[in-house]
Order: structure tokens, then C-alpha cells, then sequence
């Protein structure tokens, strides 16, 4: 009897503590970080990067494109930058202190998405070209230009080189037509149509040839891509294209265009295109980051972004492989930053999942000199970069980066910057 | 005596205790969501919806399709998780598979797409065109070529046919079905684009080109991207930025002047954008407040650097305020820069001024302001095909400006889109002698040439 009492208090008291437990608040249900595909990205202890801000800008910057060169012939590198928000061209300088000073060079030019320094005129100083986009949304009109800052004993004048075209996103020099004087090779981006149109110069004044239609055109790296002696254009056609275009010169300017590669997948949203000598074989390769999908007014990181090398095998055939993966993938830049004397990778993002605080906004990819890479974070901060440079700005020999940022409309991320710097420094450095 | 107490309790309570499990489980908590990443009008209107949702299956939907349109992916997924499949419609299944799709998660969309076409969704067609996008995502041509002509006449399918047939060098296949489609939609820009680049790859290059320059009077685009984007279209317009800019418009239509400048006051205190702030300066102009429509334009000037737009509505406050010449100073800047938001910026920039030189006796000025803004309306009318009236514009134009260059040039255009080869022929001629670097008059020139 005992016993069956003490089975029944035991059953009262199981009883319960079930219902206790049925009438338990809910505890909140936290979603996991979404698995973007993208492994976790740690960074090297071969460098340390130093962050700064260069200057302060625009609560909405709108940087297009940066650049690493010594401007002023003074031995020292400077960052020239095209602002979309002042719409201006700046240089901004570093002292040896650390402190950045910002020179404006040029105004109202309408969105200007790329600079390209050139004597173009021959007479000793540097020039300055610069494709202007005349709209940084979306638009099929015609907006475009190439406009030409000519240095007048320092002071730049504008001349209209080209205009009446869609959105130019890029304008590159060289002799095109071998007579010695500075052409020029021009992407026009505008949006459903494109082209690509090479500028012939006539003692200074420019003819405008077509060579390739296409939308979305975005950069014209000019090369000797297959070693004849003469300059050649590549281009990406991007726009659900998806496409890379070379444009052989027979060396007067008589450009045969060839599809070079495509991808079945139209959404890996090709942000650009550089040349670089990635295997260092002494030809041009072409390094294609991917991850512009910004059609939904929103990113978000597919397993597809990163950056894609092809290789150049001669004779107009290149191999492609992709070397890094990283969401929202907008720019690419080489230099070799572990000083080991092969040529690393660093990469931006413009939409990567920035809602998780993990997800880096810039890496560098280490060359271990067979062209295997490996993925290493720069940084998560500052975010919505859609362009990058590397080159020595403080002076010790070792490269370093900076970024641009553009900000979404409509996006409410916190975070997006100007001009950012990464000063390299080695481990050894950092324990200082 | 106590243990038949002890006993009667013991099932009583387990019997309640078995009656509660037959209840339904209490609605599953909302994920926790950073709204961060969203402009802020938009973020609170999501929190008031968060607070007030109760967990019905409509709700669950609601917030899946909130959630995606703003690109909170794995939320979205969450939300339809949580709704059984027998209160799934078969259109959200469609729905549900471009959340998966967006997140690239590609063999997890299948199976929704194909779910929804099995339960006679009405989105059928978008379902295979879906399909095969994400083939062509995961590189299975095959798989998408299958997929896509499942979606039949699907304009934005053909396109990615065709794209893809393009690719594999079977321009051939391509043609009659872009020509199927240019008989529907004659103006398509992406017909006659990609016939264009279909027939290059075929060595037609005379209808080649035929096309290629019909692209220039063509604006119907057809995106790969189908219902989905138009959902989120007309989800945005209900809540933040959007549901501000679509009210203030009603209550301007309404002439309801007060309420939509503050509507659209709100709207940009929340995230500026600058067409909305345009839009902002002419109702306040249309109120009779200059000083506000000034003060909008220089703030535009200010945050996104000048434009035609933002000069025209700055020159036209100015005028309305009485300074004439700041106004044709804002004017004459506007006429500067090339109108992308407003295209018809430039147009009206140039009448004005042309109406503003003839108030004020000057007939040169007069007379060559309007013949830039014929030039301008040419232009206009020609990219909407209406090459009759173009005509007549361009000619205007040229009466007034006859070494202008892209009037010359528009005028041989719009000739020779009219089968008037030698009219066209003359125009261009005559913009090559004024201008012998106009390289594209001379490629016309030459084709021409070619194919005779």
C-alpha cells in the first residue's frame, strides 16, 4: 500500500511537471546565419593592414573608380579618385605624418566613372581622359562622354572628346593605328546597348569608329594580347550576357572581334575586367570579378561570386579558372603584397550579406607562385565598395590598398565610406 | 481510501494532459530579423507589422513576401516553412521556389516550381522559365533548353532560348523564334537585338545591321526576370519610401497639393532620392511656393551634383520668383548637361529659353534656342519611332542649326529609317563636310555603299 502511494505522488508529480512544461513561454527562435555558400574567411598573419579614412566625403558617397600613381612626378604615389556625388576628379596626397589632404582637379563632369592619366597630347605633362557616365542608376540614354582634361601649365581645361553615346564607363590610350599619337579605346556601358568605340586622333582632333555592339561593356584593358607587336582590346559584356569580347588589331586600327568566353550563367553579374601578367609568362592574362546582381535593389552573395582568371595561352585561347570566392564581388586588383614575389589578388565587395558582421567587404588572395590561391580577409568594414587600387602610398616598399564606396539607394546599411586605406604592414611590423 | 484519491487524480490529470496534446501547437515565434539592412520608413513599418502579427497562414505569407522583396531571404524561407502545405496556394509555391532561388539554393527551387505547375498554377509558364533560369545558373544547358521551350511564347523565356542557343553557336534555331516573337512585339528591343547578333554569327551582316539599327527606335525590354519582379514592384509601393511617393502622387492627382508635399517631405527624411525630390519641387512650384521648389533644387544640386533635371526645376523657380537671369543662367547650365531621369529636361530647358529670348526681343537667341529644342523633341520621337513628326522636327532643326552636327547626323537617321537612302545620303554628307570626324555618319556611309 505504501508503495503504491509513493507510484502514485510520483505519477502526480511527473504529471506535473508535463504540465508545467506545456504551459512554458516559447523561447524566441533565432535564425542561423544564412549558409551563403561562402566559407569563413580568416585573415593571414603574414600582414597586417592598418585601416584609414582618407578625407571625409558625402554621407552617401559615390566613389566609381580609384587609382594608385605617382600624379605629380614627386616620387610619391597619390590616390586619384572620380567622385559621383561632387561629380569631380580629386587627388588626395598622404604626408609622412598620416594626415590626407584632398585636391580637387577638375568639376562638372557628370558622373565620372573612370580617369585614365596620359600625355595625350604629347607635350610633356599628363593629361587626364575621363569616361563619364552622366547617370550612376540605371539608364539607356544618351548621357555619356569622354572628356579630356588638359593640363595647361597645371590647370586642367575640358574638352569634349566624345558625346551624343550611352553611358561611358571606361577610356584607355594607346596607339591604336600605329602613327604614333595616343588613341583612344572607349566602353560604352549605357544599359540595354552598348559599344565599343575606338577614338582615332587626328592631330588632336578625334574620330569616333565602332567596333563591337554590345550592352554593358564595362572596362577596355589595351594590350599586345597575342604578341604581334601591335595594341589589342578586350572587353566584358556583361548585362545577362555575360561575355568576354578580344578585338584583334591588325595594327592600323582594323579591329576583327571574337568572342573569347561566355557562361551559360547569366546572373554571375561581371563587375569588371583587368589585364595582368597573373602567371607572370610575360603575356597578358585577365583577371573578371563576378558579382554584380543588384537587379532586386538588393545583393545577395551566390556561390557563383569571386573571381575568375583567364589565363592566356596565346593565339587568342585562354583558360579559365576561378581562383576566389566572395559574395557581392564588384572590383579586383594585383600586386604581390607578401613581397614573395608572385602576384597576389585583392578583391571588393559592393553586396556581400553585410548583416552578418563575419562576411568580409575586401580580402586578398595569396599566390603561392603556381597560381593556387588562398582566401584571406582584409577586412568586413567599411562596406558597398565597388572599386579598388594597390600600390605603395606610405613609402616602405609594400603595396597597399584602397577602396572606394558607393552607397545603394535605398539601403540602410551603416557603414559605407568614402576612401578607405590599408596600409600593409608585415607581422614583424604589427609587433612593434 | 487516499490511494483511490491519489488514483483519480493521477488520470485525471492525465487525461488533461492527453487532451492537451490534441490541441493545436501554439503559432511558431518570429525569427529574429535584422531590418539593418533596410532604408528606415521601410524598417519600421515591418516592425509595426511584426508587433500585430498573430500567426494565421495569411500572415506567414505576408511576411514571406515581405521579407524577400527586401531581400531577408532566410526569413522568408522561415515564414513558409511555417505554413502546412494544404494552405499553400499553387501560385505561393511559385513564390516560395524565387525565395530559394534568390538564395541560390537552385535544387531546392526545383522541386517548388514543379509543385506549382502540378497544382495548376497560373504561373506555369514563369514556373519553367524559373526552371530554366536556374539550369542556366548551374550550367546544365540541357536541362534549361528543356525547361525554356516548356515556357512556350513566355517573351522573356524566348530571349533566354535564344540566348542560349546563341552561345552554342545555333544562331540558326535562334531566328524563327525571334522572328515569332518580333510579330508580337514588334518594338522589342531584346528581338531585335539579339536577331541582330544572331544573324552576325550567321554572316548575315546586312540583316544584321537592318536590326541593329531598329534597336535605336525600340523600347520594349524584356527582362529575364518575370512576375517576380513585378510583385516586389508592387509590394514596395505598400510600405516606407514607396507607399509615401505612391500617396503623394494620389493626393497630387487629388490636387491635394499640401498632403503630397508632405507625404513626400517624409519620404525623403527617410532615404533621399533624388527623382523624389524632383518630384518634390515641381508640386511645391505647381503650389505657388518658389522658395521651397528653389530650395529643393539647390539641395539636389547639393547631394547628387547637378543635373538637367534639378537646373530646369531651379531656373524655374527662379523665374517664378521673378529673376530672370539666374533662371536663363540655370537654363542655359541645364541645356549643358544630357537629361537621363527627365528625358525631356533638355527639350524643355531649350523652350524655355527660346520663349524667354523672344519675350525679351532677342530673335537670334530666339530662333536658335528653338531650334535645339526641335532637335531635342526629334530625338525624342524618333527613339518612340514616330519618324514622321521626327522628321519634320530635324528638319526644323537643321533650318536653324545647319552645321549642328547630331541634328545633321538624326536627320540622315531618321531619312533613312524612312527608306529615303538618298535624302539620308545627302544629310550625312553634309554633317561629314562640317564635321569630318564624325565617324558614325561616315559608317553609315560605307554601309550604305555595301549594300548597294
Amino acid at each position: 500500500m505504501k508503495g503504491s502511494r509513493i507510484v502514485f505522488v510520483l505519477l502526480l508529480l511527473l504529471n506535473g511537471a508535463l504540465a508545467v512544461v506545456n504551459f512554458l513561454p516559447q523561447p524566441e527562435v533565432t535564425i542561423p546565419t544564412l549558409d551563403d555558400g561562402i566559407p569563413e574567411v580568416s585573415s593571414s598573419n603574414r600582414i597586417t593592414w592598418v585601416k584609414e579614412d582618407v578625407t571625409r566625403g558625402a554621407v552617401r558617397p559615390r566613389i566609381c573608380h580609384v587609382q594608385i600613381l605617382d600624379f605629380d612626378g614627386d616620387g610619391n604615389a597619390e590616390i586619384v579618385a572620380c567622385d559621383a556625388v561632387r561629380n569631380a576628379v580629386v587627388v588626395c596626397r598622404r604626408s609622412g605624418s598620416g594626415e590626407w589632404t584632398e585636391e580637387l582637379l577638375a568639376e562638372n563632369l557628370k558622373t565620372p566613372a573612370h580617369a585614365t592619366v596620359t600625355d595625350i597630347d604629347a607635350d610633356g605633362d599628363s593629361d587626364i581622359v575621363v569616361a563619364i557616365l552622366g547617370d550612376p542608376l540605371p539608364s539607356d540614354e544618351l548621357v555619356g562622354q569622354v572628356i579630356l582634361l588638359r593640363n595647361s601649365d597645371g590647370r586642367y581645361e575640358q574638352e569634349v572628346l566624345l558625346d551624343d553615346v550611352r553611358r561611358v564607363a571606361d577610356v584607355q590610350p594607346g596607339d591604336l593605328d600605329g602613327d604614333g599619337d595616343i588613341d583612344l579605346a572607349v566602353a560604352v556601358f549605357g544599359y540595354a546597348r552598348g559599344e565599343i568605340i575606338w577614338l582615332e586622333n587626328n592631330t588632336g582632333e578625334f574620330r569616333d569608329h565602332q567596333i563591337l555592339s554590345r550592352p554593358g561593356v564595362i572596362h577596355v584593358p589595351v594590350r599586345d594580347f597575342d604578341g604581334d607587336g601591335d595594341l589589342d582590346l578586350v572587353t566584358v559584356v556583361s548585362q545577362d550576357e555575360e561575355e568576354v569580347w578580344g578585338m584583334e588589331n591588325d595594327g592600323k586600327g582594323n579591329f576583327v572581334a571574337r568572342q573569347l568566353y561566355f557562361t551559360h550563367n547569366f546572373d554571375v553579374g561581371s563587375g569588371g575586367l583587368s589585364a595582368c601578367d597573373l602567371d607572370g609568362d610575360g603575356d597578358s592574362d585577365l583577371l573578371l570579378p563576378w558579382g554584380d546582381n543588384l537587379e532586386y535593389g538588393h545583393g545577395w552573395p551566390q556561390p557563383y561570386h569571386g573571381c575568375v582568371w583567364l589565363e592566356n595561352t596565346g593565339d587568342w585561347k585562354f583558360t579559365v579558372r576561378r581562383i576566389a570566392q566572395l559574395g557581392g564581388t564588384y572590383a579586383a586588383d594585383t600586386a604581390d603584397f607578401d613581397g614573395d614575389g608572385h602576384l597576389d589578388v585583392v578583391l571588393v565587395s559592393m553586396s556581400n550579406n553585410f548583416v552578418n558582421p563575419d562576411n568580409p567587404s575586401v580580402v586578398w588572395l595569396r599566390n603561392d607562385g603556381k597560381q593556387n590561391f588562398e582566401t584571406w580577409r582584409v577586412d568586413h568594414r567599411p562596406v558597398e565598395l565597388i572599386t579598388v587600387a594597390s600600390g605603395d602610398l606610405d613609402g616602405d616598399d609594400r603595396p597597399d590598398i584602397v577602396a572606394g564606396g558607393f552607397h545603394i539607394p535605398m539601403s540602410g546599411l551603416d557603414g559605407c565610406r568614402r576612401l578607405t586605406v590599408w596600409l600593409n604592414h608585415s607581422a614583424e611590423d604589427a609587433d612593434d | 481510501m487516499i490511494n483511490r484519491i491519489l488514483l483519480l487524480a493521477a488520470v485525471l490529470q492525465a487525461s488533461w494532459l492527453l487532451y492537451v496534446q490534441t490541441l493545436p501547437a501554439p503559432p511558431a515565434s518570429l525569427p529574429a530579423v535584422s531590418l539593418d539592412a533596410i532604408e528606415p520608413a521601410t524598417a519600421e513599418e515591418i516592425r509595426v507589422i511584426q508587433e500585430g502579427f498573430q500567426g494565421t497562414p495569411i500572415e506567414w505569407l505576408q511576411l514571406a513576401g515581405i521579407y524577400r522583396t527586401w531581400g531577408l531571404l532566410p526569413e522568408s524561407a522561415y515564414c513558409y516553412a511555417q505554413i502546412s502545405r494544404e494552405d499553400l496556394q499553387p501560385n505561393d509555391w511559385y513564390y516560395l521556389g524565387i525565395t530559394l532561388s534568390r538564395m541560390g539554393r537552385l535544387t531546392e527551387a526545383a522541386p517548388m516550381y514543379k509543385e506549382a505547375i502540378s497544382r495548376g498554377s497560373s504561373l506555369a509558364p514563369h514556373c519553367w522559365l524559373m526552371l530554366g533560369r536556374d539550369a542556366l545558373r548551374a550550367e546544365e544547358p540541357e536541362k534549361a533548353e528543356a525547361f525554356l521551350k516548356e515556357a512556350g511564347n513566355l517573351p522573356a523565356a524566348v530571349i533566354m532560348l535564344t540566348r542560349l542557343l546563341m552561345h552554342e553557336g545555333r544562331s540558326g534555331e535562334a531566328v524563327p523564334l525571334l522572328q515569332s516573337l518580333l510579330e508580337e512585339y514588334p518594338n522589342s528591343l531584346s528581338g531585335h537585338q539579339k536577331l541582330a547578333w544572331a544573324h552576325e554569327q550567321l554572316g548575315q551582316l546586312d540583316k544584321s545591321y537592318e536590326h541593329e539599327l531598329r534597336t535605336l527606335r525600340s523600347f520594349d525590354r524584356f527582362s529575364p526576370h518575370g512576375v517576380d519582379q513585378e510583385d516586389d514592384n508592387d509590394r514596395m509601393k505598400l510600405l516606407g519610401v514607396a507607399r509615401l511617393v505612391t500617396e503623394s502622387q494620389a493626393a497630387a492627382e487629388l490636387n491635394d497639393q499640401g498632403r503630397a508635399i508632405d507625404l513626400l517631405t517624409q519620404a525623403l527624411d527617410s532615404s533621399w532620392i533624388e527623382r523624389f525630390a524632383l518630384q518634390l519641387g515641381q508640386i511645391q512650384l505647381a503650389s505657388g511656393d518658389a522658395a521651397a521648389a528653389q530650395e529643393t533644387a539647390l539641395r539636389c544640386i547639393e547631394s547628387d551634383g547637378a543635373s538637367a533635371e534639378s537646373l530646369l526645376l531651379l531656373g524655374q523657380a527662379q523665374f517664378t520668383a521673378g529673376d530672370t537671369s539666374a533662371a536663363q543662367q540655370s537654363w542655359e547650365r541645364a541645356s549643358e548637361l544630357p537629361a537621363s531621369r527627365d528625358v525631356a529636361a533638355n527639350m524643355r530647358a531649350f523652350e524655355l529659353l527660346a520663349k524667354l529670348h523672344e519675350s525679351e526681343g532677342n530673335e537670334q537667341l530666339a530662333t536658335w534656342h528653338s531650334a535645339l529644342a526641335s532637335w531635342q523633341r526629334g530625338r525624342l520621337l524618333f527613339r518612340q519611332n514616330d519618324l514622321t513628326t521626327a522628321l519634320k522636327e530635324f528638319e526644323d532643326a537643321v533650318e536653324g542649326l545647319p552645321q549642328h552636327e547630331n541634328a545633321l547626323f538624326m536627320l540622315g537617321e531618321v531619312r533613312f529609317a524612312l527608306d529615303d537612302v538618298e535624302g539620308a545620303v545627302g544629310a550625312w554628307k553634309t554633317c561629314l563636310q562640317h564635321h569630318p570626324n564624325c565617324g558614325r555618319a561616315l559608317q553609315r556611309l560605307e554601309q550604305v555603299a555595301r549594300s548597294q
